[in-house]
C-alpha cells in the first residue's frame, strides 16, 4: 500500500507546474492499483451498546440518550423519533480491489440504462463492457452453516412523533412527551439475547460510476 | 508517514501557478457527470442464518383480552402480536440448494427454500443503479419540470432495479406470535411466550418462497411539489413476476414448534400462485408522493400517498386518457385489449396510462372479449402448473366443496325461485366435471354431501387490471391513545 502512495506522489513532486495537464477520461480510467494490491476491511461499529452487544442505559424507557430523530422539510419542529435505539454492525474481512468488467455483454444488456435525460450515452457506446470497476467480496466464512460476513444487531424500542417545545426552547428530539409506541423493530438472532443477525454474502460486487 | 505524504501533496499543489486554475465550463461539467453508481453482482447469494431474524415487536394493546375460550374475557378484545422474518435469502432458482437445517434440496422447484449462487443477479450491463439526476415530469400544479436539461429545476435520488435480470429465489420462514408478554429488549424469545399466556395466544410458523424477479422496480426520493406541503416524498413502483408459495406444514422428522428454531417445511403443501405478474405504482414523480405527517399533536403520524390534485392537466395525465375520451371507458377497453403490445413511440397517453395503472395477474389465462380472442391455457380442476392452487401435503387429501345456501332469499327456503344446481362430478375422475354429462342433474335445494376429495384444487386464473391508486392514508395508533 505504501508503495502505491509513493508511485502516485513522487511524480507529482518531481514535475514542474508547466508540465501539468489534466488527465482525460481514458487516462483516468486507466489508473489502478498494482496487480495483487487490495484492501481488506474489517469494521466494527457500536451504537449505545457495550462490547457484548448489551445496551447501555437504553431500556429504562423515558428520555434516555438512545434515540435518533428525523425532521423533514415542511414538517418543521416535528420529529419522527426512533427511541431506545441501539445496536452494532460488524463487517468481517471485506476484500476490496479492482477488476475489469467482461468484454462480452450478457443477454440482459440495456443501453438505455446508461443514457442522460437527453438520450445521450454517458459512457462510450452506452456499454460498460471492459470498464474498470471496484470489486468487493467476502472471501472467508463460507463453510456449511457459517454466516459471518456481516452481523447486524438493531433495536428500535419505540416510534412516535415529538414536537419542539418552543416555550421552553427544547427541541423535539430532546423530549419524551408521547407515551407508548406504534411499533418496535429488532434485527437479532434467537440463540442469545442481543445477539446480532448473522449474514453471508457470496459472489462479487462490481461498483462503477457513469 | 501518511501525514508526510499529505503535506507533500498540499505543498506541491500550492506551488502551482494560480494562472493555470480555471473554472470548468458547462460542457466540461456535464462530461464529469457522476450520473450514477452501478452495482453489478455476479455469482451472488445472500443468506441470513436460519435463526437470525427481523422482528416487528408489538405492545400490550388497550382492551387486551383477559381470558381464552368461549368467555366474555375473550370477546371484542385484542392481543399483542409479534412478527418475525427469519433466514431471509436471495439465491438461485436452478438446481442445488438447501433447507433451513442445511440439508440439501433442489431449488429448481418450489419445494426448496434456498438455492445456489445467481449468475449475474445484477448484470454488469443492466445493473442496480443509484443515481441523482433531474428527470422530466409534471408538478402538482400541472407545470412541467426539468424541461431544460442544462438548467434543471429539481433533482431526485433513485434506486433502480435492472430492467432485465435472471429469475432467483427469495424466501424466508416466519413466526406469527399472539399474546406474548416478554420485554423483547431484555428477555430472550423463550421467555413470555404467547402459547403460555393464560389469556390465550399462539405461535404459527410459516414459509414463503418466491421464484421470479423484480426487474423494472424503482424507488425514488424527491421533494413533493404541492404548495405548502413541499416535504420529503418517496415513490415505489413494485414490479414482481414469478411463482409464489406460502406454506405452514412441516416435514415429518424435521419439525419443531420451539420458538426461534427453524423447521424443515413439507415440500408440497400450501397456497401457490403461479405465473404471477404484478405492477403496483405507489406514487407518480413530483405530483403524487408517499409522505409522512403528524396526526393530532400527541405523537401519532400518518403515511400518505397524496391525493391526485383536482386539476385536469394533472389528472388527465394520471388517467392517461386517449384523445377524445372523456369518460375513460374507451381508454380502459383499448388498454386492456392491448396489454401485451408496447405503447407506440410518441403515444404519451398510452405511456402515461402504463405508468399510473397497476395490475395483478395470477395465471396466464386471459379471457376473450369483444374484438379479441382468449389467450393462455385454462387450468384444469387440479392443475399444478398455473393459476391459484391449494395443495395438500404429500400423501394427504382434503374435501373441497362449496356449502351453498339452500335458497338465496331472506324469506326462507320455500320462498325463493333461485335454486341450487347440483352436478354429478366424479371424485375419481375430476377432469370430466366440465363435460355435459355431469349435469346439472338436479335443480333444487343444495346437497352438502357432494364434495370433491383431492390433494389439490386449482381456483384458476385471476386478474386485476387498471388499478389506480388515487389516495392512500394510513395512521399510526398507539395503544391507549386512539
Amino acid at each position: 500500500m505504501r508503495a502505491i502512495f509513493f508511485l502516485l506522489v513522487l511524480p507529482v513532486l518531481g514535475v514542474k507546474a508547466d508540465n501539468l495537464r489534466p488527465l482525460d477520461d481514458q487516462e483516468m480510467a486507466g489508473i489502478a492499483g498494482q496487480a495483487g494490491q487490495g484492501v481488506q476491511l474489517t469494521l466494527m461499529l457500536r451504537n449505545n451498546v457495550d462490547d457484548s452487544g448489551n445496551p447501555i442505559g437504553c431500556t429504562s424507557g423515558g428520555l434516555n440518550p438512545c434515540r435518533m430523530g428525523f425532521e423533514f422539510s415542511a414538517r418543521d419542529g416535528i420529529w419522527l423519533m426512533l427511541k431506545d435505539y441501539y445496536g452494532e454492525l460488524q463487517i468481517n474481512d471485506l476484500r476490496i480491489d479492482n477488476a475489469t468488467l467482461p468484454g462480452a455483454n450478457t443477454s440482459h444488456f440495456d443501453a438505455d440504462r446508461f443514457r442522460s435525460v437527453e438520450g445521450n450515452c454517458l459512457i462510450a457506446g452506452c456499454n460498460p463492457a471492459g470498464l474498470l470497476s471496484l470489486r468487493t467480496y467476502y472471501p472467508f466464512h463460507k463453510g456449511v452453516g457459517i454466516y459471518n460476513d456481516v452481523n447486524l444487531f438493531t433495536n428500535i424500542g419505540r416510534v412516535a412523533l415529538e414536537y419542539d417545545d418552543t416555550l421552553n426552547n427544547i427541541p423535539g428530539y430532546m423530549r419524551d412527551a408521547a407515551s407508548g409506541s406504534v411499533l418496535g423493530f429488532r434485527s437479532t438472532d434467537s440463540q442469545a439475547l442481543n445477539a446480532p443477525a448473522n449474514m453471508r454474502f457470496e459472489g462479487e460486487a462490481y461498483v462503477f460510476g457513469f | 508517514m501518511t501525514k508526510t505524504i499529505i503535506m507533500a501533496l498540499l505543498l506541491s499543489l500550492a506551488s502551482h501557478s494560480q494562472a493555470r486554475l480555471q473554472a470548468l465550463n458547462d460542457a466540461e461539467l456535464s462530461n464529469a457527470h457522476g450520473a450514477g453508481i452501478a452495482v453489478a453482482l455476479d455469482n451472488f447469494r445472500y443468506l441470513m442464518a436460519p435463526t437470525s431474524y427481523f422482528e416487528q415487536v408489538g405492545i400490550s394493546p388497550a382492551g387486551a383480552c383477559s381470558a381464552d375460550g368461549n368467555t366474555s374475557g375473550n370477546a371484542s378484545c385484542w392481543r399483542r402480536g409479534d412478527l418475525r422474518w427469519y433466514g431471509i435469502n436471495l439465491s438461485g432458482a436452478g438446481s442445488g440448494g438447501s433447507h433451513w437445517d442445511e440439508s440439501l434440496c433442489d431449488a429448481s422447484s418450489l419445494s426448496c427454500p434456498r438455492g445456489g449462487q445467481i449468475n449475474w443477479f445484477s448484470p454488469f450491463d443492466n445493473p442496480y443503479v443509484m443515481r441523482a439526476w433531474s428527470p422530466r415530469g409534471m408538478a402538482w400544479d400541472g407545470g412541467m419540470i426539468n424541461q431544460d436539461a442544462s438548467s434543471p429545476d429539481k433533482t431526485i435520488y433513485e434506486f433502480l432495479a435492472p430492467s432485465s435480470q435472471p429469475d432467483y429465489t427469495l424466501s424466508f420462514w416466519g413466526e406469527i406470535e399472539a399474546g406474548a408478554t416478554r420485554n423483547s429488549a431484555t428477555q430472550m424469545l423463550t421467555a413470555g411466550q404467547g402459547i403460555n399466556n393464560p389469556s390465550g395466544g399462539g405461535l404459527l410458523k410459516s414459509q414463503t418462497i418466491i421464484r421470479g424477479n423484480a426487474a423494472g422496480s424503482a424507488f425514488r426520493l424527491f421533494q413533493h411539489t404541492e404548495p405548502g406541503n413541499e416535504t420529503f416524498g418517496m415513490l415505489y413502483h413494485s414490479y414482481l413476476r414469478g411463482d409464489f408459495r406460502f406454506s405452514v406444514a412441516q416435514a415429518s422428522g424435521a419439525s419443531t414448534d420451539a420458538i426461534g428454531q427453524a423447521p424443515v417445511f413439507e415440500g408440497e403443501e400450501g397456497m401457490i400462485f403461479r405465473n404471477v405478474e404484478a405492477f403496483l405504482p405507489f406514487g407518480q414523480l413530483y405530483y403524487q408522493s408517499l409522505v409522512l405527517g403528524p396526526v393530532g399533536n400527541s405523537g401519532d403520524f400518518y403515511l400518505e400517498l397524496t391525493p391526485i390534485p383536482n386539476n385536469p392537466t394533472v389528472y388527465n395525465r394520471f388517467y392517461g386518457l386517449d384523445a377524445g375520451d372523456v369518460r375513460g371507458f374507451e381508454t380502459a377497453r383499448t388498454a386492456t385489449r392491448d396489454w401485451q403490445t408496447p405503447c407506440a413511440s410518441g403515444d404519451a397517453a398510452c405511456q402515461n396510462y402504463r405508468l399510473s395503472h397497476g395490475y395483478v395477474r395470477y395465471g396466464d389465462w386471459y379471457p376473450a372479449m369483444a374484438g379479441w380472442s382468449a389467450q393462455g391455457t385454462r387450468e384444469t380442476l387440479n392443475a399444478s402448473n398455473d393459476g391459484i392452487i391449494f395443495q395438500a401435503r404429500s400423501g394427504s387429501t382434503f374435501n373441497a366443496f362449496a356449502k351453498r345456501p339452500i335458497r338465496i332469499d331472506k324469506r326462507g327456503e320455500t320462498s325463493s325461485m333461485h335454486q341450487t344446481q347440483n352436478y354429478n362430478c366424479d371424485p375419481n375422475n375430476p377432469g370430466v366435471c366440465f363435460g355435459p354429462a355431469e349435469g346439472p342433474i338436479t335443480n333444487g335445494p343444495g346437497n352438502n354431501n357432494r364434495y370433491y376429495t383431492t390433494d389439490r384444487v386449482n381456483l384458476g386464473s385471476a386478474r386485476i387490471e387498471g388499478l389506480l391508486i388515487n389516495q392512500f392514508h394510513m395512521e399510526s395508533c398507539r395503544p391507549g391513545v386512539c
